[in-house]
């Protein structure tokens, strides 16, 4: 211990400057976090800052790491003045130290300068610290374990994030939305290979082997399977969910301006429960003309809004671009085969809030207030959630029929436990679109009151779909 | 002479025998980027170039600081006492490292695109080569800049994380302070004089510290470069130098710009809007013939429309460019938030509509009939009117300026449809900042907006035309038009 803290101060001696250019990174991006409102932005994007925190976290960590440089065979190691478990003990006391208390000192000030409570989400801060330090802290932590100098480093990464591209990409969408198994897998090899690299010097090839691997692993053919097996067994009974198109022919659509020329394919959901939602999450087209020819559009967002609850009938689109008609050829019977990815949705117990200009809380969900759109003048909800992201649903205002905007959108399926990804421990946005302002205006004058139906996600589905 | 070449030449082969990973990192990032081409690759695999484009971005500046910091010119080592180099000789090998592993396989990649995509490439040579000049003060000319100041990568780091944070310091609280005082968008897409200024300070700079090693005053000089880009910040005439320089005679001030309230709004009926939209006719005088105006900026498209009783409406005006049509100018307008019976009510509104404006030179390229089929657009490249609705090109738009589509029929000229250009003087973080070649798809369904009328209208029209033509930025303008008795009269 004494060791390590020695090593500790050698460092923060040596790399003041480094160390203070994080300090002052996180200090301006929790200024700007805390000016930044939904309605009223201040300053350019507040992920330019982000992306300075993370550069310069990278360039401390890395030359932390360096400083007593773990590949390679120079003096220093054959008189070994350093203990391996005080110099890890060391590195590990300049990350928590120089990165991850002043990131938890900010979040705690973000928090109680916007009157979010501190002490009720302290258990959500530590896990979001713990959440932050594996994709801001554990990268550059093991690169720099396996490398000799900044040069090296910065040739590493310029691999690895060519590969990570490369092989993450033909598959993209669904990828994003479950690849999350894959990349936790891939931060646990690293964790292996930085104790690894400290424990035994010497064996870098093993080392370097393991931060490949983790590269690559993004690259495995099977993830969905993955995803689907894992998320599925959580509810049986989403297993017996049938979906089929409801006739076998359909008809073609105009223009779509970002994909192509459409189809819409009406489906029809059997054995859903009256209170679950289903939901594309993303679906992947196959055109076949009558001559064998095929074109696939990989996977891709779907382009319809979400069903309600009980709705058995759903309507898909599928689009094929100038390019892959040209391919097949314009003006011939395409089969069209799309699989479709759905997740479901089970509606909790609506939660009433009366429509007032006063801040409230919305339980599970997080602060919100009317306010005024500076642009329209017209009432908009602004909300902010405090560590977690808030849960899909929608809000029913009791002045308006047939109007349910949605709680927030877009969600993230990539963080554990819902915890709100990037740097800012307080997410901010704004519902209720200003076409619905006079049933605003109208429940806020009249004491009406406004119902937040959250859902809990169930389970993820994959089903397959052909048509002509 | 010779001596200094030969000496360079030595020095060239020794910095590529050390600097091969760096080169083989840069070249496979380039080939990967021509393999999934941005104008060919599918929907899903596109985003694989979008993510390549900063990979090489930092795999320049890598290198070419790494090719500079061989022989780093700070400090003194003992490698300067004793001085092996003509200094002379060093910053010709450096220059020639960077030319031939950088700006080249940049140029050949750029080629090779433009085979890729059907555009013949001699007749663009002149056009790609300007481009990749352009396009260094980015992607070489930063990174040479500061490795001459400093002693290796990580000294680089620093710096760039520095500038990067306190650039991003200044113009957030310059923003919140002045940010009413210009159009947005102003200074960022039109800040050629301080482009201009930083490049030669910068150029200076590099050659002063090769032949003084004078570290000190080198980052002066290059600390001047970069203050220089905020110049047109501080002074209209000095943002418009450039400009006058290249067009004498030229006189922005003179063009005045005001709606006339004496001719009737024309609204559209077309049942596919859904929110009131009407052409209002403009008066501009003193726009030399042929040339075009358009709005730029991040409020290009929004004007404040406020009703009588002082409530404000969201309202968006088109953005394509204002050309003189068979009867005067036009701008469209939307307005969002009046409710169906405030039209009815036909109450005055009140528009106000503050913008910075672009003068555009135009020079016909090409026209011809809407037909199906495939067609060249002079030596820029083809398009192909595939289905009854929709036109797909694939061109190469000048190195400075862009190239616009429109459709005319009866002396009415459609606004830009699309409009291909270069990104050039700034770092663009995407595929276009690095292929010369641009992808235009316009699709025109019947009923939507977009076109005055669809084309599948036109290929009925034997008078309907697609015209091409070349636009170059000859100037900048700031105009605030307002229209006071604005009233529905459907």
């Amino acid at each position: 211990m004494k060791q390590a803290l020695h090593i500790f101060l050698k460092d923060v001696r040596r790399l003041w400057m480094e160390i203070a250019g994080v300090m002052l990174a996180i200090a301006y991006f929790a200024v700007l976090d805390i000016l930044y409102t939904v309605l009223r932005p201040f300053g350019t994007d507040t992920l330019i800052i982000e992306f300075i925190v993370g550069a310069s976290v990278w360039f401390l960590i890395a030359r932390a790491v360096h400083e007593e440089s773990l590949t390679g065979e120079n003096e220093f190691w054959p008189t070994r003045p350093y203990e391996r478990g005080s110099l890890l003990g060391a590195k590990i006391m300049m990350a928590v130290l120089a990165v991850a208390v002043p990131l938890f000192v900010a979040d705690c000030v973000i928090l109680s300068v916007q009157s979010l409570p501190v002490t009720e989400n302290l258990g959500g801060l530590v896990l979001r610290q713990l959440m932050t330090a594996t994709w801001l802290i554990l990268p550059p932590f093991a690169i720099a374990s396996v490398t000799r100098s900044i040069a090296e480093d910065v040739m590493v990464w310029l691999v690895a994030l060519t590969v990570a591209i490369v092989a993450y990409f033909p598959q993209s969408h669904f990828r994003a939305a479950d690849g999350k198994y894959a990349l936790a897998g891939a931060l646990a090899l690293m964790v292996i290979a930085a104790s690894r690299q400290y424990w035994r010097r010497g064996t870098t090839l093993m080392s370097r082997a393991l931060i490949a691997a983790a590269v690559l692993l993004q690259a495995l053919p099977l993830p969905e399977s993955t995803a689907l097996a894992i998320e599925g067994s959580r509810a049986p009974e989403i297993s017996n969910i049938t979906v089929t198109p409801q006739a076998p022919l359909i008809r073609t659509l105009g223009w779509n301006s970002r994909r192509g020329r459409c189809t819409a394919v009406p489906l029809s959901m059997g054995r859903a429960r009256s209170n679950w939602r289903l939901e594309v999450r993303s679906q992947n087209s196959t055109f076949e003309s009558a001559d064998g020819k095929t074109w696939n559009t990989g996977w891709l967002p779907p382009d319809q809004g979400p069903t309600r609850y009980g709705w058995t009938d759903a309507v898909i689109y599928s689009c094929i671009s100038p390019d892959g008609l040209s391919v097949l050829g314009a003006g011939t019977p395409l089969t069209l085969h799309v699989s479709v990815a759905l997740e479901i949705f089970a509606e909790n117990a609506p939660i009433s809030v009366k429509a007032t200009l006063a801040p409230f809380e919305v339980p599970g969900v997080g602060r919100c207030q009317f306010s005024t759109d500076p642009r329209s003048q017209n009432y908009m909800l602004a909300c902010k959630a405090p560590i977690w992201f808030p849960p899909p649903g929608t809000i029913e205002i009791s002045t308006a029929q047939w109007a349910y905007p949605p709680i927030s959108s877009p969600r993230y399926a990539w963080t554990p436990m819902n915890l709100l990804p990037g740097l800012s421990p307080v997410y901010k946005w704004t519902t209720i679109s200003s076409g619905l302002a006079a049933s605003i205006r109208e429940a806020i004058e009249h004491g009406g009151e406004l119902g937040f139906r959250t859902e809990t996600r169930i389970g993820l589905i994959r089903r397959e779909v052909v048509v002509k | 002479m010779s001596d200094i070449l030969s000496q360079a030449a030595h020095i060239f082969r020794k910095d590529t025998g050390a600097l091969w990973p760096q080169i083989s990192i840069l070249w496979a990032l380039l080939a990967l980027f021509v393999a999934y081409d941005p104008m060919l690759a599918s929907a899903a695999k596109s985003g694989i170039t979008d993510y390549c484009a900063p990979l090489i971005m930092v795999a320049c500046w890598f290198l070419c600081a790494g090719v500079v910091h061989q022989e780093a010119l700070t400090g003194n080592r003992e490698f300067w006492l004793t001085r092996p180099y003509r200094r002379d000789s060093l910053l010709l090998a450096k220059l020639l490292f960077v030319v031939t592993f950088i700006c080249l396989p940049v140029l050949i990649s750029g080629g090779v695109l433009m085979v890729r995509a059907g555009v013949p490439v001699l007749p663009n040579a002149g056009e790609l080569i300007l481009l990749s000049v352009a396009r260094s003060t980015w992607l070489i000319l930063p990174p040479f800049a500061m490795a001459c100041i400093t002693s290796g990568f990580k000294q680089v780091v620093l710096v760039v994380t520095a500038l990067v944070f306190a650039t991003t310091v200044v113009i957030d609280w310059a923003q919140s302070f002045f940010g009413a005082m210009r159009p947005a968008g102003i200074v960022e897409s039109h800040n050629v004089t301080g482009v201009l200024a930083m490049v030669a300070i910068a150029c200076i700079a590099i050659v002063f510290q090769f032949n003084r090693r004078r570290t000190v005053q080198t980052s002066g000089l290059l600390a001047c470069a970069v203050i220089a880009l905020a110049l047109p910040l501080f002074s209209d005439g000095l943002m418009a130098l450039p400009t006058r320089i290249l067009n004498p005679g030229f006189d922005p001030d003179r063009i005045q710009i005001a709606f006339d309230e004496t001719v009737p709004v024309r609204w559209d009926n077309r049942p596919t809007f859904r929110t009131p939209c009407g052409n209002l006719a403009l008066k501009i005088t003193g726009l030399p013939d042929g040339a075009t105006l358009t709005p730029f900026g991040d409020s290009g498209g929004s004007a404040q429309v406020r009703t009588a009783s002082g409530q404000d409406l969201r309202a968006s005006m088109s953005r394509g460019s204002i050309e003189k049509q068979a009867d005067g100018y036009w701008e469209n307008l939307c307005i969002f938030d009046l409710a169906q019976s405030a039209s009815e009510r036909a109450e005055p509104l009140t528009l106000r509509w503050s913008m910075g404006f672009t003068v555009q030179s135009t020079e016909s390229v090409t026209q011809f009939p809407v037909r199906q089929g495939s067609f060249a657009v002079g030596t820029s490249g083809h398009c192909e009117v595939g289905q009854p609705d929709f036109l797909m090109c694939r061109i190469a738009p000048p190195a400075f300026g862009e190239l616009s589509i429109g459709l005319e029929n009866a002396g009415y000229r459609s606004f830009s449809v699309n409009a291909a250009s270069n990104e050039y003087f700034y770092p663009a973080f995407n595929s276009a900042a690095l292929t010369p070649v641009s992808k235009e798809a316009f699709y025109s369904p019947p009923g939507e907006g977009g076109l005055p009328w669809p084309i599948e209208d036109a290929l009925s029209h034997p008078d309907a035309r697609f015209v091409f033509r070349k636009q170059r930025v000859i100037g900048v303008i700031q105009r605030e038009l307002v229209y006071r008795g604005l009233r529905f009269t459907r």
